[in-house]
């Protein structure tokens, strides 16, 4: 019997100890449910998660109700569902801090360049700033006026990479050395790049194997200086080649007599020999004393002595041919002194070019 | 026979007079053991018709908070009613009725939630 009463007591006191446990956990969590319910109920208000706070609401003042009436099943199903409740609606409002009376609602940025008076792609509102984006993220084609282009190849100085100056390169566009031959001269400057291929800076006879004394680079060339002697002792004309001065001979000779006769048919030789398709008729022609038919002989005599001399200085033999006319061609009056000197004479007449 | 006997006896020993204060005191208990699910009932009688006048404006669309404050409040004054807790039964009922009052008033001013309760200094 007494074992009996010892077992009740102890097992008395164990629910009585559970109990007290048990209520004052109970107590902690209703604590904490107000706590809860003051903290949320004004973000949830305010975010429009009425239906939820007001669940939560009811069953925390339906805990703390059944606590005080000492129902303990009540209350642990109460605080149950108001923490599920007050769990999701922490839940919720921590995603949205704009529903919490602390939220400071920041502005929004500036516009990109509203307080700076550059571009400052660092700025959070610039990075779509065309000046902001890679080279050529905005800008389909190399726009050298990107700030972000300046390390563009494209953009670099005409022949900043390059030993050579490309024009083709959107830099070299303006550079001089790019322009036509004469755009800024005016004249050709054959030390401009544009200017290798003109004619005029090209050497003599580079594209000419004959050579042209027209050209601007032949004037030193002594076929061209010759023509130029020619202009004092021999004029080439077109049908003859023109000698100032007579060619003389020994009396009743066919012996050509003095250096300057000489150097007269040294001057007709060169003429020659720059114009090497030239083809000639040395003619001599003579007074009219004496007998004609000798004067004939002697005549053809002193032309085929010049063509000889001719010969001797290199001309070919084809290209000339001497005839003697004897005086059968005066050109003056044969009855004065003078005007048979002037008939005593050897011309050259062109017969091809 | 044996109730009149009994009656005679109690009269005897207490006097008409003390019958008479005796019985009145018996009506007063009994009135007053009456009064509870009487009262309660009328109080959530009330706190459903506003509820129901609530819900027919569309008290749980536009005063969410209010109106489920009032159903959840109602429901829970009906169950103390059953379960005899009458005292809880009419402090829930309380409760409905102004929550649902609240969802009224909101609807009606075009109030923010909970702003109703703190128009009428509640």
């Amino acid at each position: 019997m007494n074992l009996h009463f010892r077992w009740i007591s102890v097992l008395a006191l164990a629910l009585l100890a559970s109990s007290c446990v048990r209520g004052v956990q109970l107590k902690e969590h209703r604590e904490q449910l107000v706590t809860e319910l003051d903290e949320l109920l004004e973000p949830a208000l305010r975010c429009d998660y009425e239906y939820e706070i007001a669940q939560a609401q009811a069953n925390t003042e339906f805990a703390l109700y059944s606590m005080l009436h000492g129902r303990y099943m009540q209350t642990r199903r109460h605080i149950t569902e108001a923490s599920d409740n007050f769990q999701y609606l922490r839940a919720e409002l921590d995603l949205r801090p704009e529903c919490w009376s602390d939220y400071v609602e920041v502005p929004p940025a500036p516009p990109c360049s509203a307080e700076n008076l550059e571009v400052d792609c660092n700025h959070p509102n610039c990075s779509e700033h065309p000046q902001c984006g890679p080279c050529t993220v905005f800008n389909p084609e190399v726009d050298c006026d990107h700030p972000n282009c300046q390390d563009n190849h494209g953009c670099a100085a005409c022949g900043q990479y390059t030993d050579w100056v490309d024009c083709a390169e959107p830099s070299c566009m303006d550079d001089e050395r790019c322009a036509p031959c004469t755009e800024y001269s005016g004249v050709i400057d054959c030390e401009h790049p544009n200017c290798s291929d003109r004619l005029e800076c090209e050497p003599c006879t580079e594209f000419n194997p004959d050579i042209d004394c027209d050209h601007p680079n032949c004037a030193d060339e002594p076929s061209c200086v010759q023509v130029v002697v020619e202009d004092t002792l021999v004029v080439v004309t077109d049908d003859r080649i023109e000698i100032n001065e007579q060619i003389n001979f020994e009396t009743a000779s066919a012996t050509i007599a003095g250096a300057r006769s000489f150097e007269i048919l040294d001057h007709v030789a060169d003429a020659l020999l720059s114009r090497e398709s030239m083809t000639v008729r040395v003619e001599g022609h003579t007074d009219n004393v004496g007998r004609a038919a000798y004067n004939r002989t002697l005549s053809q005599s002193r032309a085929e002595s010049v063509r000889n001399y001719l010969l001797s200085r290199g001309i070919d033999g084809s290209r000339m041919e001497a005839v003697g006319f004897g005086p059968d061609r005066p050109i003056d009056d044969n009855s004065t002194e003078s005007g048979r000197a002037a008939n005593r004479r050897v011309e050259f007449h062109i017969l091809s070019h | 026979m044996v109730i009149t006997s009994f009656v005679r006896r109690v009269v005897d020993l207490l006097g008409a007079r003390g019958v008479l204060l005796g019985v009145a005191a018996l009506c007063v208990v009994g009135q007053l053991a009456s009064c509870g699910p009487i009262v309660s009932t009328q109080m959530i009688s009330d706190a459903r018709r506003s509820v129901d006048r609530a819900s027919s404006r569309d008290g749980a669309e536009h005063a969410i908070y209010e109106y489920t404050l009032a159903t959840l409040y109602l429901d829970k004054a009906r169950e103390e009613w059953a379960y005899n807790r009458y005292q809880k039964a009419r402090d829930y009922a309380r409760l409905a009725q102004r929550y649902a009052e609240e969802a009224l008033l909101r609807m009606e001013q075009g109030l923010g939630p909970g702003e109703a309760g703190q128009e009428d200094g509640r």
